[in-house]
Protein backbone atom coordinates (compact mmCIF):
# COMPACT_ATOMS: atom_id res chain seq x y z
CA UNK A 1 0.00 0.00 0.00
CA UNK A 2 3.20 2.15 0.98
CA UNK A 3 4.70 1.42 -2.38
CA UNK A 4 1.24 2.65 -4.32
CA UNK A 5 0.98 5.84 -2.07
CA UNK A 6 4.38 6.62 -2.79
CA UNK A 7 3.97 5.79 -6.78
CA UNK A 8 0.54 8.02 -7.12
CA UNK A 9 2.52 10.69 -5.53
CA UNK A 10 5.47 10.77 -8.11
CA UNK A 11 3.21 10.42 -10.57
CA UNK A 12 0.94 13.30 -9.46
CA UNK A 13 3.19 16.07 -8.68
CA UNK A 14 4.60 17.06 -11.96
CA UNK A 15 0.49 17.48 -12.46
CA UNK A 16 0.72 20.28 -9.42
CA UNK A 17 4.36 21.79 -9.95
CA UNK A 18 2.86 23.22 -13.74
CA UNK A 19 -0.66 24.21 -12.16
CA UNK A 20 1.47 26.59 -9.96
CA UNK A 21 1.68 30.05 -10.97
CA UNK A 22 4.56 30.43 -13.14
CA UNK A 23 6.18 33.79 -14.80
CA UNK A 24 8.99 34.40 -16.76
CA UNK A 25 10.77 37.55 -18.41
CA UNK A 26 13.06 36.76 -21.73
CA UNK A 27 15.15 39.87 -23.21
CA UNK A 28 15.73 39.35 -26.76
CA UNK A 29 18.46 40.99 -29.05
CA UNK A 30 18.45 40.97 -33.18
CA UNK A 31 21.03 40.07 -35.41
CA UNK A 32 21.26 40.85 -39.28
CA UNK A 33 22.45 37.69 -41.51
CA UNK A 34 22.78 38.85 -44.29
CA UNK A 35 25.24 41.81 -44.84
CA UNK A 36 22.03 44.19 -46.10
CA UNK A 37 18.82 44.10 -44.61
CA UNK A 38 16.82 45.56 -47.48
CA UNK A 39 18.24 44.64 -51.14
CA UNK A 40 19.75 47.83 -52.51
CA UNK A 41 18.88 46.10 -56.67
CA UNK A 42 17.25 48.55 -59.20
CA UNK A 43 17.68 51.73 -57.20
CA UNK A 44 21.07 53.36 -58.59
CA UNK A 45 19.15 55.45 -61.03
CA UNK A 46 17.36 57.50 -58.02
CA UNK A 47 20.62 58.39 -55.48
CA UNK A 48 18.00 59.91 -53.30
CA UNK A 49 16.31 56.46 -52.86
CA UNK A 50 19.31 54.87 -53.05
CA UNK A 51 21.07 56.89 -50.21
CA UNK A 52 17.67 56.16 -48.19
CA UNK A 53 17.84 52.41 -48.55
CA UNK A 54 21.59 52.25 -47.26
CA UNK A 55 20.59 54.82 -44.27
CA UNK A 56 17.91 51.74 -43.51
CA UNK A 57 20.43 49.21 -43.81
CA UNK A 58 23.20 51.28 -41.88
CA UNK A 59 20.78 51.73 -39.07
CA UNK A 60 19.73 48.17 -38.56
CA UNK A 61 23.39 47.43 -38.66
CA UNK A 62 24.22 50.22 -36.14
CA UNK A 63 21.27 50.08 -34.11
CA UNK A 64 22.54 45.79 -33.42
CA UNK A 65 24.60 47.06 -30.30
CA UNK A 66 21.30 49.09 -28.70
CA UNK A 67 17.78 47.63 -29.23
CA UNK A 68 16.76 45.21 -27.03
CA UNK A 69 13.05 43.53 -26.20
CA UNK A 70 11.59 41.97 -23.35
CA UNK A 71 8.86 39.19 -23.14
CA UNK A 72 7.11 39.08 -19.91
CA UNK A 73 4.58 36.38 -19.83
CA UNK A 74 2.61 34.23 -17.14
CA UNK A 75 0.65 31.38 -17.83
CA UNK A 76 -2.24 32.74 -19.53
CA UNK A 77 -0.97 36.17 -21.27
CA UNK A 78 2.52 37.38 -22.55
CA UNK A 79 3.31 40.90 -23.35
CA UNK A 80 5.76 42.28 -25.83
CA UNK A 81 8.09 45.60 -26.17
CA UNK A 82 10.89 47.25 -26.95
CA UNK A 83 13.51 48.55 -24.32
CA UNK A 84 13.45 52.13 -23.71
CA UNK A 85 16.56 53.01 -24.85
CA UNK A 86 17.78 56.76 -23.72
CA UNK A 87 20.64 57.12 -26.81
CA UNK A 88 18.02 56.54 -29.40
CA UNK A 89 16.43 60.08 -28.35
CA UNK A 90 18.31 62.63 -30.74
CA UNK A 91 19.43 60.06 -32.89
CA UNK A 92 17.63 60.45 -35.94
CA UNK A 93 18.42 57.44 -38.31
CA UNK A 94 18.05 54.86 -35.34
CA UNK A 95 14.09 55.66 -36.01
CA UNK A 96 14.72 53.60 -39.19
CA UNK A 97 15.67 50.58 -37.37
CA UNK A 98 13.27 50.79 -35.01
CA UNK A 99 10.32 51.07 -37.51
CA UNK A 100 11.51 48.15 -38.94
CA UNK A 101 12.27 45.98 -36.28
CA UNK A 102 8.42 47.04 -35.21
CA UNK A 103 9.87 48.84 -32.17
CA UNK A 104 6.36 50.96 -32.11
CA UNK A 105 4.44 48.27 -31.50
CA UNK A 106 3.79 46.30 -28.02
CA UNK A 107 2.35 43.16 -28.58
CA UNK A 108 -0.24 41.60 -26.06
CA UNK A 109 -1.85 38.03 -26.48
CA UNK A 110 -4.15 36.70 -23.74
CA UNK A 111 -4.99 32.29 -24.03
CA UNK A 112 -8.05 32.73 -21.83
CA UNK A 113 -9.44 34.99 -24.28
CA UNK A 114 -8.07 33.68 -26.95
CA UNK A 115 -7.51 37.38 -28.06
CA UNK A 116 -4.45 39.43 -29.63
CA UNK A 117 -3.84 43.00 -29.21
CA UNK A 118 -1.37 45.06 -31.09
CA UNK A 119 -0.90 48.54 -30.01
CA UNK A 120 0.92 50.89 -32.86
CA UNK A 121 2.30 54.01 -32.37
CA UNK A 122 1.95 55.97 -35.38
CA UNK A 123 4.10 59.15 -34.87
CA UNK A 124 2.12 59.98 -32.08
CA UNK A 125 -1.09 58.76 -32.93
CA UNK A 126 -1.81 55.29 -30.99
CA UNK A 127 -4.22 52.47 -32.47
CA UNK A 128 -4.65 48.92 -30.86
CA UNK A 129 -5.34 46.33 -33.10
CA UNK A 130 -7.19 43.56 -32.04
CA UNK A 131 -7.93 40.40 -33.31
CA UNK A 132 -8.32 36.48 -32.05
CA UNK A 133 -5.67 34.73 -31.02
CA UNK A 134 -3.09 32.41 -32.29
CA UNK A 135 -3.93 32.07 -36.09
CA UNK A 136 -0.26 30.63 -37.12
CA UNK A 137 -0.43 27.74 -38.57
CA UNK A 138 3.02 25.84 -37.53
CA UNK A 139 4.89 23.06 -39.05
CA UNK A 140 6.97 21.25 -36.02
CA UNK A 141 9.95 19.38 -37.04
CA UNK A 142 12.29 17.20 -35.04
CA UNK A 143 15.33 19.26 -35.93
CA UNK A 144 17.07 20.29 -32.17
CA UNK A 145 19.62 22.44 -31.27
CA UNK A 146 20.82 23.31 -28.22
CA UNK A 147 19.76 27.23 -27.12
CA UNK A 148 21.84 28.48 -23.16
CA UNK A 149 20.86 24.92 -21.19
CA UNK A 150 17.56 24.47 -23.59
CA UNK A 151 16.75 22.12 -25.97
CA UNK A 152 14.75 24.05 -28.88
CA UNK A 153 12.88 22.59 -32.25
CA UNK A 154 12.41 23.49 -35.05
CA UNK A 155 8.96 25.01 -36.42
CA UNK A 156 8.00 26.69 -39.72
CA UNK A 157 5.16 28.66 -40.58
CA UNK A 158 4.63 30.97 -43.91
CA UNK A 159 3.19 34.51 -43.28
CA UNK A 160 1.32 36.15 -46.20
CA UNK A 161 1.30 40.02 -46.60
CA UNK A 162 -0.81 41.95 -48.40
CA UNK A 163 0.10 45.16 -50.60
CA UNK A 164 -0.51 47.12 -53.05
CA UNK A 165 1.98 45.26 -55.20
CA UNK A 166 1.00 41.94 -54.68
CA UNK A 167 0.67 38.99 -52.14
CA UNK A 168 3.98 38.17 -50.96
CA UNK A 169 4.97 34.89 -48.44
CA UNK A 170 7.67 34.54 -46.43
CA UNK A 171 8.89 31.51 -44.20
CA UNK A 172 10.03 32.56 -40.11
CA UNK A 173 11.11 30.18 -38.40
CA UNK A 174 10.74 29.39 -34.49
CA UNK A 175 13.05 27.73 -32.60
CA UNK A 176 10.91 26.81 -29.23
CA UNK A 177 11.49 25.12 -25.93
CA UNK A 178 9.02 22.40 -24.35
CA UNK A 179 11.07 22.54 -21.62
CA UNK A 180 9.82 26.14 -20.79
CA UNK A 181 5.64 25.05 -21.21
CA UNK A 182 4.69 28.79 -21.76
CA UNK A 183 2.93 29.44 -25.43
CA UNK A 184 4.83 32.72 -26.30
CA UNK A 185 7.64 34.19 -28.35
CA UNK A 186 8.59 37.63 -29.80
CA UNK A 187 7.40 39.93 -31.86
CA UNK A 188 3.62 38.36 -31.06
CA UNK A 189 4.40 35.10 -32.55
CA UNK A 190 3.62 31.81 -30.52
CA UNK A 191 1.38 28.96 -30.09
CA UNK A 192 3.65 26.58 -29.67
CA UNK A 193 4.44 23.72 -27.18
CA UNK A 194 7.38 25.83 -25.50
CA UNK A 195 9.01 29.25 -25.20
CA UNK A 196 10.01 30.57 -28.56
CA UNK A 197 13.53 31.32 -28.00
CA UNK A 198 14.84 32.18 -31.13
CA UNK A 199 12.96 33.17 -34.59
CA UNK A 200 14.57 33.74 -38.27
CA UNK A 201 12.29 36.31 -39.98
CA UNK A 202 13.50 37.12 -43.18
CA UNK A 203 17.13 37.96 -42.38
CA UNK A 204 16.24 39.15 -39.05
CA UNK A 205 17.10 36.68 -36.28
CA UNK A 206 15.89 37.53 -32.72
CA UNK A 207 17.36 35.43 -30.20
CA UNK A 208 17.07 35.18 -26.53
CA UNK A 209 20.16 36.64 -24.44
CA UNK A 210 18.24 36.30 -21.21
CA UNK A 211 16.00 34.26 -19.53
CA UNK A 212 14.31 33.97 -16.46
CA UNK A 213 11.60 31.67 -15.13
CA UNK A 214 9.83 32.31 -11.37
CA UNK A 215 8.50 29.35 -10.43
CA UNK A 216 6.65 31.10 -7.44
CA UNK A 217 5.99 34.61 -8.77
CA UNK A 218 2.84 35.30 -10.93
CA UNK A 219 3.53 38.52 -13.29
CA UNK A 220 0.87 40.67 -13.83
CA UNK A 221 0.62 41.33 -17.66
CA UNK A 222 -1.16 44.02 -18.76
CA UNK A 223 -2.73 44.65 -21.59
CA UNK A 224 -2.26 47.93 -23.64
CA UNK A 225 -4.95 50.19 -23.38
CA UNK A 226 -3.67 53.52 -25.31
CA UNK A 227 -5.05 54.23 -28.39
CA UNK A 228 -8.12 53.49 -30.58
CA UNK A 229 -9.46 50.07 -31.25
CA UNK A 230 -9.61 48.63 -34.38
CA UNK A 231 -9.69 45.47 -36.22
CA UNK A 232 -6.82 44.14 -38.42
CA UNK A 233 -9.42 45.20 -42.05
CA UNK A 234 -9.45 49.06 -40.08
CA UNK A 235 -6.43 49.72 -39.66
CA UNK A 236 -5.58 48.80 -42.90
CA UNK A 237 -8.00 51.06 -44.05
CA UNK A 238 -6.58 54.00 -41.86
CA UNK A 239 -3.02 52.99 -43.69
CA UNK A 240 -4.69 53.05 -47.34
CA UNK A 241 -6.61 56.14 -46.46
CA UNK A 242 -3.26 58.19 -45.26
CA UNK A 243 -1.46 56.59 -48.93
CA UNK A 244 -4.79 57.98 -50.83
CA UNK A 245 -4.62 61.61 -48.48
CA UNK A 246 -0.75 61.68 -49.71
CA UNK A 247 -1.56 60.79 -54.14
CA UNK A 248 -4.44 63.49 -53.99
CA UNK A 249 -2.18 66.16 -52.92
CA UNK A 250 0.36 64.93 -55.17
CA UNK B 1 39.72 110.67 -78.20
CA UNK B 2 39.00 110.33 -74.26
CA UNK B 3 35.01 110.43 -74.81
CA UNK B 4 35.58 107.19 -77.50
CA UNK B 5 37.83 105.85 -74.72
CA UNK B 6 35.35 105.98 -71.79
CA UNK B 7 32.05 105.29 -73.86
CA UNK B 8 34.01 101.97 -74.97
CA UNK B 9 34.93 101.32 -71.18
CA UNK B 10 31.17 101.78 -70.42
CA UNK B 11 29.93 99.52 -72.86
CA UNK B 12 32.15 97.41 -71.35
CA UNK B 13 31.51 97.74 -67.76
CA UNK B 14 27.81 97.76 -68.15
CA UNK B 15 27.97 94.49 -70.24
CA UNK B 16 30.34 92.95 -67.04
CA UNK B 17 27.46 94.18 -64.85
CA UNK B 18 24.53 92.54 -66.67
CA UNK B 19 26.22 89.26 -67.65
CA UNK B 20 26.94 89.13 -63.05
CA UNK B 21 23.36 89.71 -62.58
CA UNK B 22 22.33 87.17 -65.31
CA UNK B 23 24.57 85.03 -63.42
CA UNK B 24 23.03 85.62 -59.74
CA UNK B 25 19.84 85.01 -61.26
CA UNK B 26 20.97 81.22 -62.45
CA UNK B 27 22.44 80.80 -58.91
CA UNK B 28 19.09 81.43 -57.15
CA UNK B 29 17.51 79.78 -60.06
CA UNK B 30 19.20 76.43 -58.85
CA UNK B 31 18.70 77.37 -55.13
CA UNK B 32 15.01 77.58 -55.73
CA UNK B 33 13.86 74.27 -56.66
CA UNK B 34 10.73 73.36 -54.79
CA UNK B 35 12.42 71.47 -51.86
CA UNK B 36 8.63 70.07 -50.96
CA UNK B 37 8.71 68.47 -54.64
CA UNK B 38 12.13 67.05 -53.97
CA UNK B 39 10.92 65.14 -50.85
CA UNK B 40 7.52 64.32 -51.99
CA UNK B 41 9.00 62.31 -55.00
CA UNK B 42 11.33 60.65 -52.20
CA UNK B 43 8.53 59.78 -50.16
CA UNK B 44 7.03 58.33 -53.11
CA UNK B 45 9.62 56.41 -54.09
CA UNK B 46 10.41 55.03 -50.37
CA UNK B 47 7.13 53.99 -50.14
CA UNK B 48 7.05 52.08 -53.45
CA UNK B 49 10.45 50.48 -53.01
CA UNK B 50 9.69 49.29 -49.28
CA UNK B 51 6.00 47.81 -50.45
CA UNK B 52 7.84 46.13 -53.45
CA UNK B 53 10.37 44.32 -50.94
CA UNK B 54 6.47 42.87 -49.11
CA UNK B 55 6.51 45.23 -46.29
CA UNK B 56 2.95 46.43 -45.17
CA UNK B 57 1.58 49.65 -46.37
CA UNK B 58 1.96 50.61 -42.41
CA UNK B 59 5.60 49.93 -42.41
CA UNK B 60 6.05 51.19 -46.24
CA UNK B 61 4.18 54.88 -44.85
CA UNK B 62 5.95 55.46 -41.76
CA UNK B 63 9.60 54.70 -43.73
CA UNK B 64 8.16 57.64 -46.30
CA UNK B 65 7.47 59.85 -43.72
CA UNK B 66 10.49 59.24 -41.87
CA UNK B 67 12.60 59.54 -45.29
CA UNK B 68 10.88 62.96 -46.17
CA UNK B 69 11.51 64.06 -43.17
CA UNK B 70 15.25 63.71 -42.95
CA UNK B 71 15.00 65.02 -46.42
CA UNK B 72 13.99 67.91 -45.56
CA UNK B 73 15.97 68.24 -42.59
CA UNK B 74 19.07 68.15 -44.75
CA UNK B 75 17.87 70.81 -47.04
CA UNK B 76 17.41 73.48 -44.34
CA UNK B 77 20.99 72.32 -42.62
CA UNK B 78 22.51 73.04 -46.55
CA UNK B 79 20.45 76.54 -46.60
CA UNK B 80 21.81 77.48 -42.72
Amino acid sequence: MKAINALLILLVTPFFMYSQSQSGKVIYEYQINDATYLKEQRINKNPKLAKTVQTINNSLRNAQSKIKFELEFNNNASRYSMQPVLELEGDRTTAYAVIFLNGNRVYYSSIRDNLKLTQVDMFGDNFIIKEKGNSFKWKTTTITKKIGNYTCYKATAVISTTNSKGVFNKEVTAWFAPQIPFNFGPKGYGGLPGLILELEEGTLRYYASNVVIKSKENLDIKAPTNGKIVSVDEFDQINQNLNNNRKKQK
Amino acid sequence: MKKIILSLVFVFATGIVVNADSKVEKTNQIVSINPEDECSDLYFAVRDFILSQGFSMNTAIMAAIKAEEECFNEIIEIIE
